[in-house]
C-alpha cells in the first residue's frame, strides 16, 4: 500500500480523466447536478419505463455534455500539485490526504458501482472504487449505452461545478435485474460546515475519522458508532426507502434510530396468544343443532312410548279383570301380549334403527362385550343395543326407568288424550317401565336440567341453607366491590387533580371535596370490612377465625377478606401521598403569597409595616394577627388529620394483629396528642 | 428486547385476569372469578404471580382441577380455567362441564390444543357455560426475564430420554417459541443423538404446525429468522462443577433454589426479580460485590429509618412526621426484603467458610483455566486432598476438573488413593463416585474429541503434550482465555462457560477463532420461504438457547452480559433444569452406573449404534 501512495494520484486521474468517455461524462454530470432537484431524479429511479418520459423533456437541454466535459479539467490541474492538495475528481472537494479521497470517494460516489448497494466498499483499498468503475461501464454497456447517455443529460441542468452535494442515482443504475437500488436521493447534504451527528444526543462533529454516514433509511449523518446497524430495505412507493424483511430486501447500514425503529423490534416481546371461541362457538353450534335435533326424536318417541304403554297397561288391567272371570289361557295371551309388546316397541325407534342382535358384541356406549352373563337389552328410545347397569358400574349405559320418573319432569308435553286425562293416575303408577339407555335419558332431560339449572339460582336458593350462606356471603362482597368501585374512581379523580395542577379556585374546592369525599368513602370502607369481619368471622383466642357455619366457605371468605384489607391498605397509602403532595403544593402556594404579599406591603410602605412586622415577631404569644392564626389553624388541620391517620392505622394493625408496631403507633398518637392540646391552648379563642 | 419473558407474564396476566374493555360496562360483581387449574398450570401461575396480585384483580378463589367434584356450587362466580391441554386435565373439565358449579367459564390453554379435543369440548359444553377458548402459549417456568425452565413431568433427568418425553420437550419448547412469537431455525449439537430427535420432532411440529397457520407470518418485520440453538450439557461437564460465585448460582449452590423459592431455617423465600428490586439489582453480582451492596442497603434502611425514628419525633418537624407515617408501610417492606436476605447472605456465608471456598474456588478456577503450570496446580490439589477438613464432594469435583483438563493416569490414581485415604478424607467416596472419578474422563473427553473441539475447557490436544514442558496448545487456549475475558481481573471469576464460544461463532463466523463445533442446522419451510433458503451466514439477532440435561444460573448470568453489551443481539436460555453441582454430580453418578452395567470400552460406539437403531 505504502509504494502505491506516490501514484496514487496518477491513477485517481486515470480514474477521473482517461476512462472512457460515457465515464467521463458520468462524473462531470454528478459534478454538475447539484441543485438538481430530486424530483427529476427520482422517478426514474424507481421506474424505468419514467425514463423515457424524462428522455423526451430533456431533449431541449441538448449540450451539457459538451459542458461537462471542460468542468472536469479543473480537477485534472487539482492533481498536478499532489502534495499541496488533493481534490475530488468528481466533486472536486478539497482533500487532506489519499486516504480521506478515498473515503470520500466511497462514500460520496460509491453509488457509481451497482455492487456497492449491498455491501458498503471496502475501505483502505484505493483499486476498489477503479474497479467499480469499470463493472459500470460494463454495466452501463450491457443496459444500452444510449439510454444511459440520453438519459444523463435529462437529468443534468445547467449549473456551476463546484458542488459538495451527494451524488444522485442514476437512472440507468436502477435498471439491476432483481433488487431495485435503494434512492439516496433523500440522502443529507454534508454541509460545509462542520456537521453533527443526527442522533440526538450524540452530538459528535462528524470527520473522517468519527465517521460521516448517511444512514440508508432515514438518509441523516450520523458517526460511525450510530451507523453500525444493519437492515433490510427495498424501495417503496413513496420514493423513500421502506423496510423490508423477506428476501426481496437488501442488506442497509443504518442509523440507531432506524434499527431500533424496525417493526419487530418497536413491538419488542410480543406474548402471543391465539384467541379459539370464534372456532370453538362454531363447532358447539353445530353440536347443539344436531343434539338439540336429536333431543327432538327421542321426545317424540318417548310420547309415543308413553301413549303406547300406557294404553297397554290400560287394557292390561281390563283383561286382568277378565282373566280374573275366566281363569284360563291367561299365559298364553300373556306371552302373545308379550311378543305384541316388543313388536310395537320396536316400531317407535323405527325398525331401522331397532339394531339387529346378530353382529353386535359391545355395548354401544361402554363397549363391554356381552356375554352369557351379560345380556343384550335394546334401548325403547333409540334402539340401540346396551348393557344394563342399573348400578353404575360402568357408565349406567341403561336401567328400566318407570315411566312415572320422566312425565315428573316432562309434564309439559303433548301427551295423549288418554295420559292428559289419567295424569295424575300415571304419575303415580310406578309399574310403568321401559328400559332407557342413558344418552337417551340425557337428551330427554336436557331440557328440565336446564331450566332447573338457572332456576337454581333463584329459587331454590332461600330453601336451601348452604345456598343462603352463600348469597349472604356474596351480597356482602358485592356491596363491598361496589363501594371498591367507588374509591377507585375518586382516587383517579383525585390523582387526576394533582397531575393537572388546578389554576382556578373552584377546581381547588373540588378537589378538596373529593379529598374528602375520599376520606369519607375510606372511612365507610374500614368500618364495612369490620362488619364484614364481624358477621363470617369469631374471635378464638386473640386470633379471628371463620365462624364454624361459615366453615365450608372458609377459603372464599379469607380470601374475600384478605383482598378487602389489601385494598384499605393501598388506598390509604395512595390517599395519603396524594394528599401530602396535596398539602405541600397548597403550602408553597401560600408561602409565594405571603412572600408577594410582604414585598408589597413592604415596598409600598416599608416604614409602618416593618414596625408591626417587629412587633409581632417579639410578641406573638401576647397577640394573635389574623395571619398567624391562620397558620395555627392550619397546623391545627394537619395535625388533627394526621390523628386521624395514626388511629385508622392503629386500628388496622389491631386487626391484623401486628401488635409488635402498634405500641409505637399508640405513642405517636399520645405526642401528637400533646401537640394539639398545645396549638389549641396557643389559638384559645380563635380555635375551631 | 425481542425476547423478554418477564414481558411475556405480564402480558398474558393482563389476558388472563384483566377483564377485556369490552366487558367493563358489566357490573361489578360478575368480574369476580374463581380460578381453577391443573397441576401443571399451578406451577406456572405461582411463579409468575402472587396472591395478592390474583386477590387485586378479583379472583377470590384458587381451585385444583382435579377435585371438581368438591367444589362448591357457586354460581354468583366466574371461572377462568387454565390448563394445559393433556389428556387428564381435558377429562376432568369435560366432566366438570357436564355438572357445571360456576356461572360461566373462561377456557385458558397453555399450549396448542388440538381438533380433536376442540371438538369434544365443543361436544360436551351442552349448557353452554363456556364463553371464551383462548390458548396463551406458556408451558414452561419463567425464572428471570431472561431464563426459562421446562415443565417435564419427571423432574430427574434420566440419562436416556423416552420418546413421549421427547414429545412433551417439543411441545414445551414450541409454546415457548409461539409465546415469544418466533419461528426459528433450528441448530443443534449433531453429536447427540437426543438432540438430533428433539430437533427433528420441533421441526415436524413446526412444518405441520404450519398447516393450523400458527407459525405462519411470526417472523414478520425481523429482518433475520430467530434462531433456536439447543445445546447438550453432557459437551459441557464442566461448567456445572465449577463453583460460582455470583449471588443467584451461589443461593441455588449452597441453598438450592426450587421454582424460586430458597428454603432457609424452614422458612420459604421467594427470590423473583419482579417483586424484589434489591435481588433484581443484585441477582448477577459477585460475591464481593453483593456483600458491598448489601451493606449498602442496610446503610440506607438505617438512615431513613434513623430519619423518621419514633424517639427523634418530638425534634423533627412536622413535614418529616408526616413523611415517616406514609412510609411506615414501605418500611416495613423494606425491613423485611433485608431479613430475608440478610438470612440468605448469612446462610452462603457460613456454607462458604465452613467448606473452605475460597481456597476451593480459586484452586478451581486455576485448574480448568490452566492459570498456573500443571506441577504446581498439582501439589496444590495434593495439598487440598491431604486437607482432613474439606469435605469429600468438593476433592471429588476438583480432580475431576483436573483429570479433564490433564490426562495423566498417574496422577489420577495417586489422587484416587488420597480420597480412599480414611485419615484425609472423612466419608471417603462411595462406590459411584470411584466409578465417577475413573470414568469420567473416558465420558466425556470422547465426547468433546468427536466434535474436536479445541477450546478453554477441554484440553483434547492437551492431552497429546500432556509430558512435554511447553503445553503449546495450552498457551493457546491461555491466551483465547485472555482475551475472552480481558474484563475480568477477578480470581475467582476466570472460568468462562463453553456457551460463551459457540454464541461467539454464531453471532460473528469468523474462521480464525472457530471452536470447532459444528452445528446442524434445520430450516422450517416457513422461515425458508420468508428468507430463501441461504440465511444460515447471514448476522443473527434473535437466539433462544435451550441446553438439554440443564442450564446453570452462571450461564443465565454469562447470558445477561453477552446481550448487555451487544445491544444487537437479544439472548434468552433454559433447560430442562437448573443445575448446581450436587444435582449434576448425581446425574453422573447414575450415568456412571448406568454405563457401567453395560460393557464400558465398547460403550459409546455401541450406544450410539443402538440409538440409531431406535431412530430407525
Amino acid at each position: 500500500m505504502s509504494s502505491d501512495i506516490p501514484s496514487n494520484p496518477k491513477s485517481k486521474r486515470v480514474l477521473g480523466s482517461v476512462s472512457k468517455p460515457e465515464e467521463l461524462q458520468l462524473d462531470s454530470s454528478e459534478s454538475n447536478h447539484q441543485i438538481s432537484n430530486d424530483k427529476d431524479i427520482l422517478p426514474i429511479v424507481t421506474s424505468p419505463t419514467r425514463v423515457n418520459t424524462t428522455d423526451s423533456e430533456s431533449s431541449s437541454v441538448p449540450d451539457t455534455s459538451a459542458t461537462s466535459t471542460t468542468n472536469v479539467l479543473p480537477t485534472s490541474t487539482a492533481f498536478d500539485n499532489p502534495k499541496h492538495s488533493i481534490a475530488c475528481p468528481i466533486c472536486n472537494e478539497e482533500m487532506v490526504n489519499l486516504h480521506q479521497l478515498n473515503q470520500h470517494i466511497d462514500d460520496m460516489h460509491s453509488n457509481d458501482s451497482n455492487t456497492s448497494i449491498e455491501s458498503p466498499p471496502k475501505r483502505n483499498t484505493i483499486i476498489s472504487p477503479k474497479k467499480k468503475k469499470i463493472n459500470l461501464d460494463l454495466l452501463d454497456n450491457n443496459i444500452g449505452f444510449s439510454l444511459s447517455d440520453v438519459s444523463e443529460r435529462s437529468v443534468t441542468p445547467p449549473a456551476s461545478s463546484s458542488s459538495h452535494r451527494p451524488t444522485s442515482p442514476h437512472p440507468n443504475q436502477s435498471h439491476h435485474p432483481h433488487k431495485p437500488r435503494i434512492s439516496r436521493s433523500h440522502w443529507q447534504h454534508q454541509s460545509q460546515s462542520s456537521t453533527i451527528c443526527s442522533l440526538t444526543g450524540c452530538n459528535k462533529t462528524l470527520n473522517i475519522k468519527n465517521g460521516l454516514t448517511n444512514c440508508r433509511k432515514c438518509g441523516l449523518l450520523y458517526c460511525n458508532e450510530h451507523t453500525e446497524y444493519k437492515i433490510k430495505l427495498k424501495m417503496g412507493s413513496e420514493k423513500l426507502p421502506v423496510y423490508d424483511s423477506t428476501s426481496e430486501g437488501v442488506w442497509c447500514k443504518c442509523c440507531q434510530r432506524c434499527y431500533n425503529d424496525k417493526p419487530d423490534l418497536k413491538e419488542g416481546t410480543m406474548a402471543w396468544s391465539k384467541d379459539l371461541t370464534a372456532e370453538f362457538n362454531r363447532k358447539r353450534q353445530t353440536r347443539t343443532d344436531e343434539n338439540q335435533l336429536n333431543r327432538n326424536k327421542i321426545q317424540k318417541r318417548f310420547i309415543k312410548l308413553t301413549n303406547y304403554l300406557t294404553e297397554v297397561e290400560s287394557q292390561e288391567k281390563k283383561h286382568k279383570k277378565k282373566n280374573q272371570v275366566s281363569g284360563g289361557g291367561a299365559a298364553i295371551s300373556i306371552l302373545s301380549d308379550w311378543w305384541a309388546i316388543d313388536e310395537a316397541e320396536k316400531e317407535i325407534p323405527g325398525l331401522d334403527n331397532w339394531q339387529d342382535d346378530q353382529g353386535i358384541s359391545n355395548c354401544s356406549i361402554c363397549y363391554i362385550k356381552f356375554s352369557l352373563l351379560l345380556r343384550k337389552h335394546h334401548c325403547r328410545l333409540c334402539g340401540k343395543i346396551v348393557c344394563d347397569d342399573p348400578y353404575g358400574y360402568r357408565k349406567s349405559c341403561s336401567i328400566v326407568v318407570p315411566i312415572s320418573k320422566l312425565l315428573e319432569r316432562l309434564t309439559n308435553l303433548n301427551y295423549s288424550q288418554y295420559v292428559k286425562l289419567n295424569w295424575d293416575e300415571v304419575v303415580k303408577d310406578d309399574s310403568i317401565k321401559f328400559r332407557c339407555c342413558v344418552d337417551c335419558k340425557n337428551a330427554l332431560l336436557y331440557d328440565w336440567k336446564l331450566s332447573h339449572h338457572h332456576h337454581k339460582g333463584e329459587a331454590e336458593e332461600v330453601e336451601d341453607g348452604d345456598e343462603k350462606k352463600q348469597h349472604k356471603i356474596f351480597k356482602a362482597y358485592e356491596s363491598k366491590l361496589i363501594q371498591k368501585h367507588q374509591i377507585e374512581v375518586l382516587l383517579n379523580k383525585y390523582e387526576q387533580f394533582q397531575k393537572v395542577e388546578p389554576q382556578t379556585i373552584t377546581d381547588e374546592e373540588e378537589e378538596m371535596k373529593i379529598g374528602n369525599k375520599l376520606i369519607n368513602q375510606l372511612k365507610e370502607f374500614e368500618n364495612s370490612t369490620a362488619q364484614f369481619r364481624n358477621m363470617f368471622f369469631m374471635p378464638q383466642q386473640e386470633i379471628y377465625v371463620v365462624s364454624s357455619e361459615y366453615q365450608a366457605y372458609k377459603r372464599l371468605i379469607n380470601n374475600i377478606y384478605q383482598m378487602l384489607i389489601i385494598f384499605l391498605q393501598d388506598s390509604l397509602l395512595k390517599y395519603k401521598l396524594l394528599n401530602e403532595s396535596f398539602k405541600e403544593r397548597q403550602e408553597s402556594k401560600l408561602r409565594s403569597i405571603q412572600l408577594q404579599k410582604r414585598q408589597q406591603q413592604q415596598s409600598n410602605n416599608s416604614s409602618t409595616n416593618s414596625t408591626t412586622d417587629v412587633e409581632l415577631d417579639d410578641s406573638p404569644q401576647v397577640k394573635l394577627t389574623k395571619k398567624q392564626i391562620r397558620e395555627l389553624r392550619e397546623q391545627l388541620m394537619v395535625m388533627n388529620e394526621q390523628k386521624f391517620l395514626i388511629e385508622s392505622m392503629i386500628k388496622e394493625y389491631t386487626k391484623s394483629r401486628r401488635f409488635d408496631e402498634l405500641q409505637a403507633l399508640i405513642d405517636n398518637k399520645k405526642d401528637l396528642e400533646n401537640v394539639i392540646n398545645d396549638l389549641e391552648i396557643k389559638l384559645g379563642e380563635f380555635g375551631f | 428486547m425481542t425476547l423478554n419473558l418477564s414481558k411475556i407474564s405480564e402480558a398474558y396476566f393482563k389476558k388472563l385476569f384483566l377483564p377485556k374493555s369490552l366487558d367493563s360496562s358489566v357490573s361489578p360483581e360478575s368480574k369476580s372469578s374463581v380460578l381453577v387449574l391443573d397441576q401443571f398450570t399451578t406451577s406456572i401461575i405461582s411463579m409468575c404471580y402472587t396472591q395478592t396480585q390474583l386477590l387485586q384483580n378479583n379472583v377470590i378463589l384458587v381451585e385444583l382441577l382435579d377435585n371438581y367434584r368438591s367444589f362448591n356450587k357457586m354460581k354468583h362466580l366466574n371461572c377462568i380455567v387454565y390448563i394445559k391441554p393433556t389428556k387428564e386435565s381435558i377429562q376432568a373439565f369435560i366432566n366438570e362441564l357436564s355438572n357445571p358449579h360456576f356461572k360461566s367459564y373462561q377456557l385458558f390453554l397453555n399450549n396448542t390444543i388440538n381438533k380433536t379435543q376442540l371438538e369434544r369440548l365443543a361436544e360436551a359444553d351442552e349448557f353452554e357455560v363456556i364463553n371464551q377458548v383462548v390458548e396463551v402459549f406458556q408451558d414452561y417456568l419463567i425464572i428471570n426475564s431472561n431464563l426459562f425452565t421446562i415443565n417435564l413431568p419427571s423432574n430427574s433427568p434420566t440419562p436416556s430420554s423416552s420418546n413421549s418425553s421427547i414429545v412433551e420437550e417439543s411441545n414445551s419448547l414450541i409454546s415457548l417459541l409461539l409465546s415469544l412469537k418466533k419461528c426459528p431455525i433450528i441448530k443443534y449439537e449433531p453429536s447427540s443423538i437426543d438432540l438430533k430427535r428433539l430437533s427433528s420432532e420441533i421441526l415436524y411440529n413446526i412444518n405441520s404446525n404450519s398447516n393450523n397457520n400458527l407459525f405462519d407470518d411470526l417472523n414478520k418485520g425481523s429482518d433475520r429468522p430467530p434462531i433456536l440453538l439447543l445445546l447438550d450439557r453432557k459437551t459441557d461437564p464442566i461448567t456445572p462443577l465449577i463453583s460460582p460465585w455470583t449471588y443467584q448460582s451461589m443461593i441455588h449452590e449452597y441453598i438450592g433454589v426450587k421454582k424460586n423459592i430458597a428454603e432457609v431455617a424452614n422458612e420459604q423465600l421467594i427470590l423473583d426479580e419482579t417483586q424484589d428490586t434489591f435481588f433484581k439489582e443484585s441477582m448477577y453480582l459477585n460475591y464481593g460485590d453483593l456483600t458491598d451492596k448489601f451493606q449498602n442497603y442496610v446503610e440506607y434502611y438505617k438512615k431513613e429509618t434513623k430519619q423518621t425514628s419514633i424517639e427523634n419525633l418530638q425534634t423533627q418537624n412536622l413535614n418529616e412526621l408526616k413523611k415517616m407515617l406514609t412510609k411506615f408501610p414501605e418500611f416495613k417492606k423494606l425491613s423485611s426484603n433485608i431479613l430475608k436476605h440478610l438470612n440468605i447472605i448469612s446462610e452462603i456465608d457460613k456454607e462458604v467458610n465452613n467448606q473452605n471456598m475460597w481456597e476451593i474456588g480459586e484452586l478451581q478456577q486455576t485448574i480448568i483455566c490452566e492459570l498456573d503450570n500443571h506441577q504446581n496446580i498439582k501439589s496444590r490439589l495434593i495439598e487440598i486432598l491431604d486437607n482432613s477438613k474439606i469435605t469429600t464432594i468438593n476433592k471429588i469435583k476438583l480432580v475431576l476438573l483436573f483429570s479433564i483438563r490433564f490426562h495423566n493416569t498417574n496422577d489420577l490414581s495417586l489422587f484416587t488413593a488420597k480420597l480412599n485415604d480414611i485419615t484425609k478424607t472423612n466419608p471417603s467416596p462411595t462406590v459411584s463416585q470411584n466409578a465417577l472419578l475413573k470414568k469420567f474422563n473416558a465420558l466425556f473427553s470422547s465426547k468433546i474429541s468427536t466434535t474436536s473441539v479445541a477450546n478453554t475447557n477441554a484440553n483434547n490436544l492437551g492431552n497429546i503434550f500432556a509430558n512435554k514442558t511447553i503445553n503449546i496448545p495450552g498457551l493457546f487456549n491461555n491466551n483465547r482465555n485472555n482475551r475472552n475475558q480481558s474484563k475480568n481481573d477477578n480470581i475467582y471469576l476466570q472460568y468462562v462457560p463453553k456457551l460463551n464460544e459457540i454464541l461467539a461463532d454464531l453471532i460473528t463466523p469468523n474462521q480464525e477463532t472457530n471452536s470447532g463445533t459444528t452445528l446442524s442446522t434445520l430450516v422450517p419451510d416457513v422461515v425458508a420461504n420468508q428468507y430463501g433458503r441461504s440465511i444460515q451466514y447471514e448476522p443473527v439477532q434473535d437466539i433462544i438457547i435451550y441446553i438439554k440435561g440443564g442450564v446453570t444460573y452462571e450461564e443465565a448470568r454469562l447470558i445477561r452480559e453477552l446481550s448487555a453489551s451487544n445491544k444487537k443481539i437479544n439472548l434468552i436460555i433454559g433447560g430442562d433444569s437448573i443445575l448446581n453441582s450436587s444435582n449434576w454430580l448425581n446425574y453422573l453418578y447414575d450415568l456412571v452406573n448406568d454405563s457401567s452395567t453395560t460393557d464400558v470400552i465398547s460403550d459409546p460406539t455401541e450406544e450410539r449404534r443402538k440409538q440409531l437403531r431406535d431412530l430407525l
